[in-house]
């Protein structure tokens, strides 16, 4: 690639917006407070305007996804993406995969799995259970803000999440 | 750059001497094997007998072509423990709701629009080629059944 790893990406930068993921809300499933916040700080530097929901464990995220669609707070609709880490408290975060693909609903949300760990039965684990991509964090925030930029890139800008289904 | 071979599904050569065009002008090396239509992208992913076939590190995968479609490649795909966990970008014109919708539920990993503008199309190409074979971590080749 002609540009370096570790250079920012901004998302948005030279790609048009697109107006369905640009609005949207992302969904933060992080345990460690010290991380989320790291999550927040990487996605200002790089822009991104999306509005962050989080949640500190499986089971809350499950209820903010897979809650039908409506007026209430935990029924946002589809989000352009989550971002999902693998060690969590009670179910982690394979788990937490697997009962989210398995409900109507939250099949269609597209997740990234963020994790320091990488080994090839971590990387496996997920996408059995139906990751549509796993992102090695990497130490320092520097680099990990670049990474976030360029997942933050391709997720808004580019991918198309689905349109709102109801019922 | 990882490496690994880009499959690409596409039914207009004009399409793919423009994707061949971006990706190397974005630096991208992989070899690149583009197929015609889904019958011939099912024959080089999924050869009968369950011999191995080819394992790319990317689809990029149209939905409208003659023969088998897009949507049927993937499906077969996602049911074959030879191909389940393979990344999958489906690569077309249409942003119709439905089309978006069917092909999560039939696997795919993201859903991108065919740019019309040959800049928009190149740093199109230039961000899925570093997020998916740079950034992404690929699924470990044999995957359990």
């Amino acid at each position: 690639m002609s540009r370096g790893r570790h250079e920012p990406a901004h998302a948005g930068e030279a790609l048009r917006e697109h107006p369905l993921a640009a609005k949207r809300y992302l969904v933060l499933v992080e345990d460690n407070p010290d991380d989320a916040v790291m999550v927040r700080m990487a996605l200002q530097r790089h822009r991104v305007l999306n509005e962050i929901v989080a949640a500190a464990d499986g089971e809350t995220a499950l209820a903010i996804l897979t809650a039908p669609a409506g007026p209430n707070v935990l029924a946002r609709g589809i989000p352009a993406l989550v971002l999902l880490d693998l060690v969590l408290p009670g179910i982690d975060g394979v788990e937490t995969l697997r009962r989210l693909r398995a409900h109507p609903r939250g099949a269609l949300v597209p997740v990234v799995v963020m994790s320091s760990r990488d080994d090839p039965r971590a990387v496996r684990a997920a996408y059995e259970a139906g990751a549509n991509s796993f992102v090695r964090k990497p130490p320092g925030f520097d680099g990990f803000a670049s990474v976030l930029g360029e997942v933050a890139a391709y997720w808004l800008s580019l991918n198309h999440p689905p349109v709102e289904v109801r019922g | 750059m990882r490496d690994g071979t880009i499959l690409l599904v596409e039914d207009n050569p004009d399409d793919e001497a423009l994707l061949r065009m971006a990706l190397k002008k974005n630096g991208v090396t992989n070899e690149v094997v583009a197929v015609r239509d889904g019958e011939a992208a099912l024959a080089a992913l999924l050869p009968p007998g369950g011999a191995p076939g080819t394992r790319p590190a990317l689809v990029l995968l149209d939905l409208k072509m003659p023969k088998v479609g897009g949507l049927e490649v993937l499906a077969a795909m996602r049911r074959d423990p030879r191909t389940r966990t393979v990344p999958v970008v489906v690569l077309t014109t249409s942003v119709e709701p439905r089309d978006i919708e069917t092909a999560y539920r039939a696997g795919a990993n993201s859903y991108l629009r065919k740019p019309v503008d040959f800049a928009e199309f190149t740093a199109t190409i230039k961000l899925v080629g570093s997020y998916w074979l740079q950034l992404n971590r690929p699924p470990p080749p044999g995957d359990a059944p």
